[in-house]
Order: C-alpha cells, then structure tokens, then sequence
C-alpha cells in the first residue's frame, strides 16, 4: 500500500503508457506504417543539413529518425507512449512550479489526451509532437525566480534557439511566458519582448526559406496536408500552455474527503474525455483503407478476406484490396466475388487520382497482374504526390523492383544505393544489388522472374476504359497468367455485360486448352 | 541554402583532413582510372568549376590526385572524393588555356598504393563568358509534381541559387524560363496550376500575366525572346500524356493542337497570324534568328490521338518576321523536311553567330525527352548540311540544349547517367562546327551528389549574370489574383 501510495504517479504513467502503446501497437498500427511509409530517413549529412537548413528541422529530423522504427510497429507505439509520457510529465512539471495539491494531478493528462485525440488524423506528424517536447522542456527550465536580467537573456538566447529547432512551436513557449510574467509578476515588458521575439524570428526566417509565411505559421514539418490548416493543431498547443497555469491556480485541496472527491471527479472526467473523445477522432473508414494496404503489402492474402468477411468493404480502395486478395488466392469470380460488396470497375482498378494512398494500393494490383510499367508509373505517381514533397522509401523500394524487373539496372542501382543508407531497407538493398545484371538469377526469380515473363511485350498507352482488354493482352502474353485471366472475366460481370463476359470466357477457355495441349 | 552550403563545406573540410598521406612507393598499373565523372579527355572552359571526381573502386580509402599542366603549374589533392580547392584550381586552368591538364591517380587499398596511367583534360582556347546556368529541376515523374523549381548555378563554383521553387506557390508548377540571350535582364517562366501565370522580369520590372485570351487555344507555353527585347514568341498547346506499356518506354506526350502567338511586351498585345492557326496543322517551338528577321518553328499536320501518336512527325519551318510592324511574311520554307525521312525535330536553337541551328530528332512526336532515341543534331544554316552530333550523343536520351553568348559552347540535357534521370553536359564547338567529348556539370562530390539526387535537370540556359529575381516578391506575385490581362491583335 505504502508502495502504491508513494509512486502512484509513476503507477499512473506506467499504465497511460500501456494503454497507449495497446492503442497504437495493435488497434492503429497501420496509422504507423502509414507515416513510415511517407519517409525516407537516410544516415549521411545532407539529410540533417537540409533539416537544419528550415526551421523545426531539427525536430523533423529527430521524429522522422524515430519513425524509421514505425516499421516494427510494437516499437513504433513504445516510441510514442514515452513521447505522451514525457509530455505529461512536462505538464506537470510545468504545474508543480507552484505549490499544486495533487488532487489536480489527472488534470495534467488532459493536454495530451488532446494530442493523443488530434492524432487520430493520420496526417499528423511526429515533428509535431516533438517540437512541443522540446517546447515544453524549454518551458520548464525557464528561470522563472531568477533576475529580470537573467529572464531577458534567456528569452534573448531560448526564442531564436527554440524556434530554428521546432518551428512555431516558439509560440507555445513566448505565450507560456509572457502569461506567467504577467500572472506572477506583472512583468509586460518582457512578455511583449518573448511574443514579439518569436513572431519576429518567424517572419524574418520567411526571407530565407522558401516557403509563404502563413506555412511558416503552421509549421513546415507538422502536418503532411499544408494547403488545409488543421484548427486542432492550434488548440492542442494551446493546451499545453494554458493547462498547466490553469491547475496551477486552482484552489489547494488539503488531504482528506474532498481531496478524494475532487481526484475522483477528475479521474472520472479525464478517463471519459480519453474514452469518448480519442477514439472519435480515429476515423475508422480512414484506417480501415490503412489496414488493407498493410495487409497487401505484407500479401497476407487470407487474412484480408477474413477481415472482408467480418465487415464487407465499401470504398474503392478497400473493395479493390479485397478483389486483389481473392484474385492472389484464385477466387476472384462470380460465386466468391460477390459474396460482398462490388462497386464496379472502380472497385478492380481504382482510377488515378493524384493521391499517395489511392495511387500506391493501385499500383500494388497492377503489379500483382503483370503490369509492370503501370504499377511503376502509379508508384512513382504516389511518391511524388507524398504532400509534404517527401521521398518514401516503401516506394523506392518497389521502383528499385519494377526497374529491375524491367532491365533498367543503372535505375535500380540508383534506387539501391540510396536504400543502402537507410536502416531498414539495407540488407534487402544489399541482397537485390546482387541481382543487377544477372538475367539468369532475375530470370528464376520466383517474382521478379514470373512478372518479366508477364510483362507485355507489345506496345500501346495505357488506357483506363479498356482495363479488360488489357487483361485480355496480358493472358495472351502468358497464359499462365490466372490473376490476370480472373480479372479479365471478373470486368465485364462488375458491369454485367454478360455478352462481353462469354466472349472473354471463350477466350479463355480457348486459351487453357491451348495451354493443355501444349 | 546557404547555411546549408556552409555546414556541407565545414564537414567536407573535417573528413577531409581525416585523408592526409604522403604517397610511397605506388604500385604502377597499366590501365587508367575509372572516375565518375568520366572526364577523361573532354574540354572544358576557363573559369569552371574544379572538375571533381570519385574513383569507382573497392575498397579504395583514400584518392591522391596531381594534376599538371602542359603549360605549367601543378596542384594536388586528396581525399575520400577528388575535391580540388578552387583557387589553385582556377589559376591552373588559366594558365594552361588552350593546353591540357594531366592527372595522375594513386589510390590506397588496404594499406598499399597504386598509381593508374595519367589521363588528360582538354582546355578550351574559347572562353564560356557567361556566369552560370539556369534549369529546372523536376522528378522525372508522370503527372504529379512534387518539389520542383527554377535554379541557377554559378559556374565557377559549386553555388547553387533558387531563382523560384513551387515550395513559395505549393500545387502549382514553374517551368519554360527562359532569358534573352542568356541575358537575365529580360527573363520570362510560367507557373502552372491554379494561380497560373507567365511571369515576366524586363529591367527589374516585374509583371505577371494572364496570357489566356478567348482568342487563343489557351496560356502561353515554349517561349523565346525576340532579340530586341520587346517581343517574345509563345506556342500555345493542348498537351496531354499517355503511358507505355512495354519495358523501354515510359511517357508520350502529344498536343492535340498548338498555334503560335508573339507578344508585344510594350503593349501587352498577343500578335496572331493566320499562317500559325491553320486547324490542320500544329506548330510549336518558335525561336527567332540572332538578327530578330526570321522565326524558325516546328510544324506537323493534326493528326488523331492516341491512335497516330507514332507518325506524328515535325519538320523544321522559318517564315520573316517585321519587328518595326510586328508582323509575319507570307511565305512560309521548309528548312528540313524530318517527316520523309521518318523524323521528328523539336527544340530548334539558333546559335547567336548566326551560324547554325541545333535541335533534338526523333523517331516520332513532339517531346523528345522520353524518346531513348532522341539526339542532337546541326543545321548549317549557310550550308544546308545536316548532321547528328556524333561527339555529344548517346543510345540514350539527348532533349533540351542552349547556346552560350558567344557560341562556341552548347548545354544539353541527357539521361546517358541512369537512363531516367537527366543530368546537364556542357560541350564546346569550333569554327568547323566539331564538338568536344561534353562533360557532366561538376559538382563538389559528384557521385554522392548525383547518386542521391531524385530529380532530373531540364530546359537548361546559360546567364551570363546571376538572375535578380525576388523569388518572395514574385511568389506573392503569383499568390494574389493579380494579374494583366493581354489583348489580341489579328
């Protein structure tokens, strides 16, 4: 009891972060694959120059280190349980800086039960996070007893530092000041010169980077969306700031009945605001579409027909991971089809959109079918519509793959070498590098060698409307070509041509005798 | 940028001091290096940049470089990479201008040192006389665009400047600038996208337009000044993209129309003839003669997308042109006639001299830059002769080239690196129209460089000054709904 009464806290932050690390590491971890596969984090000194060059650089370049480990996602989620943690514990250190009963304590999860909840948008960035930690830390170590002189220099020295290192998270830092100067000692002076400080150095930077001032304000690593300003985002800074000086002027609670009454009400608000309000916030049709394109690229094939058996998909991307899934396990006809829902050829062949994730879980089917050339063009597509004009080494990956394929090995070699300076992508880059060049080795590959025997060899351009046709191309290609062949009959039944569908049917029953006899 | 330059310089310096061994007794072998850049025997310019290169090798620790000069002079440097430092580097090829440099090679392997058989580089007797480069820099993708820009490179070193990126206008593309005769004081380039713009700089003066007109197919595309400086010839095109299926080919671009257009930046009129808005035809690519009397183009007859994208064929066509009545001949000659010889020619480039035409030939269509066929030929315009430049082409992709002032030196792009990503070449041209073997634009490290670099180079120019470009001011510019509008005059 004694045990439990003295480290309670830590009790307490043990089991948030437990609960956090359940959250992300099973419920949302293809949140986390979804951010790793945005990146492309490489170990040389140009990569922390270009971060260093803009500022909230560095913090973008300690999270995007980070989130390199989102690719095991057990660790990805103990990433950010510490990172809510240390949060937390910031907050109520930022409290503790006045005599507060503890009675207030939970209250201090409330910032970061907002963050946790503003997390829930998979567009949410990891620098976001960091620069406030490193916001908040530089909060708690300003020297709020120390001279006036010794405020001002740090000020002086803390704002341009703090602001080259976050970002605008600067801001949560000069307001944090300036209202508990205000606050505590009526200083205006030098809460105008924090506030002004910051705004100052943030405008002044929009003379040497090269991105508008209003994205300067919003953060130039915080978000992956930059044309659509997330309010919540202001709102969960603010939080962090006025928080923490709000419980610290809530009233003492001594040790007894109302002390006990008081903890409990605020146990039971902030466990209902982190029940109710964090899952809210997790959209599930947004990470249902993450969890197929995980399943996909781990072509766990079955396990996304047993998710589509649970609850049928309904949008493009999924119902096309689904159809991709039953086509891999040779069930992508009439009978098993459509057991669940169809929406069409849309619902085959998703249609470009100029969007990372539509574009990527695209790609994934045309390469499966054989078309190599498509499922490159849709996965360079997707790289270069990553919003933020990042690089992703997932995609690098595949383009390293479809140039390979395609005998383009000065391409592939170019692609390798940059994987070769990542940490988890290297050993393969390594392997695949011995590859290059080796026709006999590619050859027997059993993808790589498979998908050359596939690829069409006659040319044409690519056209969406005549997707079947091109199916149909592709079985003349290689008659042993199934997932394409089920595509090809599966087309003309999503539009319930039937007399298109018999003549593909005849064509391919034409095509297997062939096969037969030969 | 800059700070980052600085702190790129400052680790350079520190892991170069890690590499500083005294050369014993090197091992003698009888074959020459194998460098990346291959600048073995090309020519090259007063006052470029030092021409550093990366021995391909395993386990090479550390490079140790002598270059001597045929006229005298010697530096020397070491390192992990070639990094020669830039004032010796200038001094020694001055001094040995219309001579040649001969670096000698010893690399340390595991402890021991080996020295390769010297190889040459060529100094040109023909000054560069110009600053810098300027080009794009775009990932060789399809439809989107990620981070992309307009860039200038001082040519003397390694500096690098952003004349605008699209980080300053996000969602839209910046593209076709150009200069007037590689002088930047009057400077044209376009933004795509839904603040679209032609932005064009004369004198300092910044004026942004809305160059499409219900006169016109559409905005302002290819464009090319008009030597006098008040008119700039445009095409305007319906261009639109399909995709390969098959291994060696990725993207085809074709118009289904284009006309060409001049506009008169004095009056802020688009100056249309008849002879450039036939419907049977398409033209594209204008450029004027260096005397501003003739305006060269491309042309082919309309043809039926996607189905007849491989017979569509471009020949080389030049009509006079009146700038004191801003106004065209009737007559239009056919300076190469591509189509019977189963050709298609874009980017005709007039050299300043007067003397020749340079453009990319192909098998079909009007974007050679994916065409792997793609090369680079010469129009003597006194001779009539026609050639492909040998000297500079590969089996791989030459598209975009441009003049330097004076002539005696080309710029072209080429994906002869990877095969996708289009890097710049630089080569010189004698009197007799003979190229040199062109060299890659160096770079501080270049392996490392070009290695992690995503993007390709495109619609590169010489500037013979540095482009004075408020890149902030132009970005508000092009923000703001604020625009002139253009009038036609038929």
């Amino acid at each position: 009891m004694n045990i439990i009464q003295r480290y309670w806290k830590v009790l307490l932050a043990a089991m948030f972060a437990v609960v956090v690390w359940c959250f992300w590491g099973f419920k949302y971890s293809s949140g986390l694959v979804y951010q790793e596969q945005l990146q492309l984090f490489l170990f040389d000194s140009e990569m922390f120059f270009e971060r260093l060059a803009v500022p909230g650089g560095i913090a973008r370049y300690v999270s995007e280190f980070l989130v390199q480990f989102y690719n095991v996602v057990q660790v990805g989620a103990v990433i950010i349980a510490c990172v809510y943690v240390l949060l937390q514990l910031a907050t109520w250190k930022l409290v503790k800086k006045q005599k507060v009963s503890d009675a207030w304590y939970l209250l201090s999860y409330i910032p970061v039960i907002l963050l946790w909840m503003y997390m829930g948008d998979i567009n949410v960035r990891l620098s976001f996070v960091i620069s406030m930690l490193i916001a908040m830390t530089c909060m708690v170590v300003y020297p709020e007893k120390s001279s006036s002189v010794a405020k001002y220099i740090y000020v002086a020295i803390a704002v341009p530092f703090v602001y080259w290192i976050t970002g605008p998270a600067v801001l949560m830092f000069a307001i944090y000041i300036a209202i508990k100067e205000i606050l505590a000692n009526r200083n205006f002076l030098i809460s105008a010169v924090a506030i002004v400080l910051s705004v100052a150095c943030m405008l002044a930077s929009a003379a040497f980077v090269p991105y508008p001032v209003a994205r300067i304000f919003y953060g130039i690593g915080y978000n992956y969306v930059v044309d659509v300003v997330a309010v919540m985002q202001y709102i969960v800074m603010a939080a962090f700031v006025i928080i923490p000086i709000v419980i610290s002027v809530l009233p003492e609670q001594k040790e007894g009945k109302t002390s006990r009454f008081v903890f409990a009400g605020v146990l039971a608000g902030v466990v209902s605001l982190a029940v109710i309000a964090v899952p809210a916030n997790y959209l599930s049709a947004s990470y249902e579409v993450l969890d197929y394109d995980l399943l996909v690229r781990q072509q766990k094939w079955n396990e996304i027909i047993e998710k589509a058996e649970k609850k049928t998909p309904d949008t493009p991307l999924t119902v096309s991971s689904l159809n991709l899934a039953l086509a891999m396990t040779g069930q992508l006809n009439e009978q098993r089809a459509f057991q669940f829902f169809q929406n069409g050829w849309q619902g085959a062949f998703p249609v470009f959109n100029k969007n990372f994730e539509s574009s990527l879980m695209t790609a994934e089917i045309y390469y499966q079918t054989g078309m190599v050339n498509t499922a490159q063009r849709f996965d360079f597509e997707a790289m270069e519509a990553i919003p933020d004009n990042g690089k992703s080494a997932r995609i690098i990956k595949r383009l390293a793959e479809t140039n390979l394929i395609n005998g383009q090995y000065k391409v592939s070699l170019k692609y390798l070498r940059i994987l070769q300076k990542t940490m988890y992508y290297r050993n393969w880059a390594n392997e695949t590098i011995a590859l290059l060049g080796n026709e006999k080795a590619i050859n027997e590959h059993p993808v790589y060698g498979y998908l050359r025997k596939c690829r069409l060899t006659k040319d044409f351009l690519f056209s969406e409307q005549e997707i079947d046709k091109i199916m149909g191309q592709l079985v003349v290609q290689n008659s042993k070509n199934v997932v394409a062949m089920q595509y090809l009959l599966f087309l003309p039944q999503l539009e319930g041509n039937q007399q298109k569908y018999l003549i593909y049917r005849n064509f391919v029953d034409e095509t297997l005798k062939k096969q037969k006899n030969q | 940028m800059r700070l980052n330059t600085l702190l790129y310089i400052l680790t350079t310096v520190f892991v170069l001091s890690a590499c500083s061994k005294s050369v014993e007794n090197p091992q003698l072998l009888d074959k020459p290096p194998v460098i990346y850049p291959d600048y073995s025997e090309v020519t090259i310019p007063v006052g470029i940049a030092p021409m550093n290169f990366n021995v391909i090798g395993k386990d090479v620790s550390c490079v140790d470089v002598v270059v001597k000069g045929s006229k005298g002079g010697e530096l020397h440097a070491q390192g992990d990479a070639v990094d020669m430092p830039l004032d010796e580097w200038h001094s020694l090829v001055e001094q040995n201008k219309d001579g040649e440099l001969s670096f000698t090679v010893c690399v340390e392997k595991d402890g021991k040192w080996y020295q390769y058989q010297d190889f040459r580089m060529f100094v040109s007797k023909y000054d560069l006389e110009e600053w810098g480069l300027t080009y794009r820099r775009v990932a060789p993708g399809y439809e989107v665009f990620s981070q992309m820009g307009l860039y200038q490179r001082d040519l003397s070193n390694f500096d690098e400047y952003e004349i605008i990126q699209n980080t300053r206008v996000p969602g839209n593309c910046v593209n076709c600038h150009t200069s007037n005769r590689t002088n930047p004081k009057e400077f044209v380039f376009h933004v795509r996208g839904n603040h679209g713009a032609s932005v064009i700089q004369k004198d300092g003066e910044m004026d942004i337009l809305d160059t499409k007109t219900d006169k016109t197919l559409g905005l302002c595309v290819y464009p090319y000044w008009h030597p006098d400086g008040r008119y700039l010839a445009f095409s305007t095109n319906t261009t639109r993209q399909g995709f390969h299926v098959v291994k060696d080919e990725r993207i085809e671009v074709f118009d289904h129309e284009s006309d060409l257009q001049v506009l008169d930046t004095k009056t802020n009129e688009l100056i249309l003839s008849p002879v450039f808005m036939k419907k049977d035809f398409n033209e594209t690519y204008p450029a004027f003669s260096p005397d501003g009397k003739t305006m060269y183009f491309c042309s082919t007859v309309l043809r039926q997308y996607p189905g007849d994208t491989r017979r569509v064929r471009y020949n080389l066509y030049s009509i006079s042109f009146d700038a004191e009545k801003a106004s065209f001949g009737e007559k239009i000659d056919t300076l190469i006639d591509a189509e019977s010889d189963s050709m298609s020619i874009a980017f005709p480039k007039p050299s300043y001299d007067g003397k020749y035409i340079m453009y990319t030939l192909a098998d079909y269509g009007t974007f050679p830059i994916w065409h792997k066929e793609a090369d680079l030929w010469l129009l003597n315009l006194k001779t009539g002769e026609k050639r492909a430049i040998a000297e500079v082409n590969t089996k791989d992709t030459e598209s975009y080239h441009n003049w330097s002032d004076n002539s005696h030196w080309f710029v072209f792009s080429s994906r002869r690196g990877d095969g996708l990503y289009t890097r710049l070449y630089l080569s010189s041209i004698d009197e007799k129209g003979r190229a040199t073997k062109p060299f890659l634009l160096p770079q501080k490290n270049p392996r490392h460089y070009y290695d992690r670099l995503m993007y390709s180079y495109n619609v590169p120019d010489f500037t013979k000054e540095k482009v004075d470009i408020d890149s902030r001011m132009a970005a508000n510019g092009i923000l703001s709904e604020r625009r002139t509008s253009l009038s036609v005059r038929q």
